[in-house]
């Protein structure tokens, strides 16, 4: 493989902490079973208030919503501003015309009440959205 | 200017290259204000794990972060890389592993150290970019398949059985355990299930899966209880492991 012939090895520091990141992941398994509780539980909440999560069936959670780029950027800016909630937002090209999908990668740090501030968050901003609210909004200058 | 030209001015530092500050977990600080933060995949939330923090800074500490000096070929290999390398093909139930400095970059070499202008590729069409690039360094053909359509796939590597006997080459099918855009997991039984009617390799990029999919976590291909049917596993360590590289098994 050239590009790993001609290189430099990996520092050492790197090396060893992978190490006893691998040796975490082998022994406490505790790690990965709260984060399909936390996946679980935010997957079934979103499901259970109408979201359309599309084809996961890992911990990655997807979001989509029907909308135009100008309210794509204003429900993620309602988000972050209002809700105190940080996630990703995609868009055309990555994904058709007129939807939006905002995707939260769920953690095993993350808990179950966090979960709950974000699902009654979601459902506040998924209404807005129906309503028409972020249609008037421009993403004015932050 | 891309989709999110309109809104360029404010984009930047919004949107595009915001700054998360603080220790990294849920809770961090963008902008100055708390927020609760979904966008890391720190999945086993082992990025600011005491015992990691710990093994960090005392393997700087001891080695600083200049060792080993050259290319593992020259002068830099150690004892440490090669069982780092033993662990990660034991653990993921292949029997070799090979580091790589960088996940994106090792996708896209392995795919050039893998086939020649005989070979051909058949790969899903909701690849990761790094796997796009790969295949375009190919000097041969390649065949897309529609994302996860398996009868797609099957039309594919007619196609390229077709053109593998006209060229004496092999066929190298490439797909991910998860789709990081979707959360789907790639179709990797199905797939499989292909090689009694073609005959090809198949590499799968399981990025997200390593870590996080199977009784184990050794990835999507144990998930799936398919992983003798995977002949090349690539994980990366940026994801539910914390750090940055990747390895191929």
């Amino acid at each position: 493989m050239r590009s790993q012939t001609f290189a430099k090895a990996l520092p050492m520091p790197m090396v060893l902490g992978l190490k006893k990141r691998l040796e975490l992941l082998k022994t406490k398994p505790e790690l990965r079973e709260n984060l399909w509780k936390i996946a679980t539980a935010l997957q079934n909440g979103l499901r259970d208030r109408g979201f359309d999560l599309r084809s996961t069936n890992t911990m990655v959670t997807p979001v989509f919503l029907e909308g135009e780029l100008n309210e794509a950027t204003a429900i993620t800016m309602d988000l972050r501003e209002n809700y105190g909630i940080f996630c990703s937002i995609v868009v055309y090209p990555v994904i058709p015309k007129g939807l939006m999908e905002l995707r939260i990668i769920p953690t095993a740090a993350h808990t179950l009440e966090d979960v709950q501030v974000t699902l009654d968050a979601f459902s506040e901003v998924a209404g807005k959205l129906k309503s028409g609210f972020y249609k008037e909004q421009s993403a004015v200058a932050v | 200017m891309g989709p999110l030209g309109q809104h360029q001015k404010m984009a930047h530092g919004y949107f595009a290259f915001p700054k998360l500050e603080g220790e990294i977990g849920p809770h961090m600080k963008f902008r100055g204000k708390d927020h609760l933060v979904w966008s890391l995949n720190n999945y086993l939330g082992l990025a600011n794990h005491p015992e990691v923090r710990e093994a960090d800074a005392k393997a700087a500490a001891e080695f600083g972060l200049a060792y080993p000096m050259g290319a593992r070929m020259m002068s830099g290999n150690s004892n440490y890389h090669e069982m780092l390398e033993k662990d990660l093909a034991e653990f993921v139930g292949k029997d070799d592993a090979f580091l790589l400095n960088y996940g994106y970059q090792g996708m896209v070499s392995i795919i050039d150290t893998l086939v020649d202008r005989n070979d051909v590729i058949v790969y899903d069409a909701e690849s990761h970019a790094c796997i796009i690039d790969g295949v375009r360094l190919h000097m041969g053909k390649r065949f897309v398949y529609q994302h996860n359509d398996i009868e797609s796939c099957r039309k594919q590597l007619e196609r390229a059985t077709r053109l593998a006997e006209q060229t004496g080459g092999a066929i190298l099918v490439i797909t991910e355990g998860v789709f990081g855009m979707s959360g789907a997991q790639g179709k990797l039984k199905e797939i499989i299930a292909l090689k009694d009617e073609f005959k090809f390799r198949l590499l799968i990029d399981d990025a997200h899966g390593f870590g996080t999919m199977g009784k184990t976590g050794a990835g999507t291909h144990e998930a799936q209880d398919c992983i003798d049917g995977v002949d090349i596993y690539f994980g990366t360590f940026a994801k539910s492991m914390a750090g940055i590289g990747a390895f191929v098994a």
